[in-house]
């Protein structure tokens, strides 16, 4: 192990290892119930710290050069800091890592299923990126575009009428003409989508219709 | 048939490396799948070499991420004094560990100070001197320098929270295209029947077949036009 030559690298290297240290130092002090710090310069010079309960009473604690540790404080009681649970507002903050952790680590696996589902290139050629297809393949893929596209708008405009419909018979009692339109304006909003016309902030959340079934 | 003996050494023949890199790389994939399933038991394989851009992983990705999840502990204290103290002796030996890698590594200093019941007094790295110096250079910048990048534990797990938030809702728009893009495939492939999708899925799938099929038409516009100026 030495000093890494290339600067990029070597500062690559400090921000990860850096972040990974801080980590450690969170968990420990979670963990076991003790206080920490960790200062360190960057190879730019600047510095950087973590500190439970807080970077400045641990440094000032430890240079007054008291030789006792923060356990018993000055007329010798025992303090209740070190070595307990952390509060309420730390375990809560823990928690709430831990559970987006958890759906970071769900919405992962949900991302490995669509690779996996990738299928070979000699039986679905269609599949394969724009720009390798012949000329020939484009338009037999383009022609089974326009089918599909005829096919959606159709069970869209069915979705469309059968959502409106349903408001119609006062599901959505005095927004049943509001509703449709909006379908209707969502169609037109996602055309200008694709057109690239930015969609104003007010039409977003239109986006996403109500669901009645 | 005698084998030439094994040098347990870096191979320093870039081809040799990599050969015996993948040959030896598929015989211990087959052994974990034997012991896996001989043994009823999980396991996985984690690869980082030059010879790959990702970390390869055996036998998936997903599946490794489940057998490293098992042994992932949980957030919260330690209840249990001797399993604490266990804990937090081998934590402490890791942290020690990691400050200094990353100053050898890095060229720079660094210091860590501990305060716990298991000790009298502070444990510190690298050494009381050590330590102080590092705590001077500190000490001597200006207050706005010291607290700049200063994190206190609540900060830092607000920090990572923000970050994983982000992360998650961009995970969560990627999948929802990888879906998408599946759905559509499964269309034109005639496996999935277009009555079954819910309104949002059809609207986000229109978009998609418009913009795929605005991407043939201009590529087969652009191929056509090559092939007239030849």
């Amino acid at each position: 192990m030495a000093r890494i030559k290339n600067p990029s690298h070597r500062q690559v290297t400090f921000s990860k290892r850096r972040l990974g240290l801080f980590k450690k130092a969170s968990e420990i002090c979670t963990l076991c119930g003790v206080e920490a710090i960790i200062i360190v310069f960057s190879p730019g010079q600047k510095i950087f710290s973590f500190g439970y309960p807080n970077v400045d009473s641990i440094v000032d604690h430890y240079l007054s050069r008291n030789p006792t540790s923060r356990q018993t404080s000055s007329n010798g009681t025992k303090s209740e800091g070190v070595g307990g649970q952390q509060s309420s507002t730390m375990r809560e903050l823990n928690l709430q890592l831990t559970k987006i952790l958890d759906l970071l680590e769900t919405e992962k696996s949900r991302g490995d299923v669509f690779n996996t589902l990738k299928r070979k290139p000699n039986q679905c050629w269609w599949e394969a990126p724009i720009d390798k297809l012949g000329l020939h393949e484009l338009k037999i893929l383009s022609a089974s575009m326009e089918d599909l596209k005829k096919n959606i708008a159709n069970q869209s405009n069915f979705l469309e009428k059968t959502l409106s419909s349903s408001s119609a018979l006062g599901m959505n009692k005095g927004n049943g003409a509001g509703v449709s339109d909006q379908q209707h304006f969502d169609l037109k909003s996602i055309e200008a989508k694709i057109e690239g016309f930015a969609l104003p902030d007010h039409l977003i959340g239109t986006f996403h219709a109500p669901k009645f079934f | 048939m005698a084998r030439k003996k094994l040098k347990l050494e870096y191979i320093t023949n870039d081809s040799a490396r990599k050969a015996t890199f993948k040959k030896r790389k598929k015989g211990l994939l087959k052994k974990l799948s034997e012991l896996t399933t001989l043994c009823a038991v999980e396991g996985c394989l984690l690869i980082h070499s030059p010879y790959a851009a990702r970390t390869e992983a055996w036998p998936s990705r997903s599946e490794a991420r489940r057998v490293l999840e098992r042994n992932k502990v949980k957030l919260e204290f330690i209840t249990n004094d001797s399993a604490r103290k266990a804990t937090f002796n081998k934590r402490k030996k890791g942290l020690f560990k990691k400050v200094s890698e990353l100053t050898t590594l890095c060229g720079v200093d660094a210091c860590a100070i501990i305060y716990s019941p298991y000790a009298p007094s502070a444990e510190v790295w690298p050494s009381q001197a050590g330590a102080h110096s590092v705590l001077k250079r500190f000490k001597n910048l200006s207050q706005d320098d010291q607290g700049k990048k200063m994190l206190d534990q609540e900060k830092y797990l607000k920090q990572r929270i923000a970050k994983a938030e982000q992360l998650l809702e961009k995970l969560k728009k990627n999948n929802r295209e990888k879906e998408i893009n599946n759905i559509m495939y499964e269309c034109l492939n005639g496996t999935r029947n277009l009555e079954g999708l819910n309104l949002e899925d059809t609207m986000d799938l229109c978009m998609l077949a418009r913009k795929t099929s605005k991407e043939i038409n201009e590529r087969i516009v652009s191929l056509e036009k090559n092939a007239g100026d030849n």
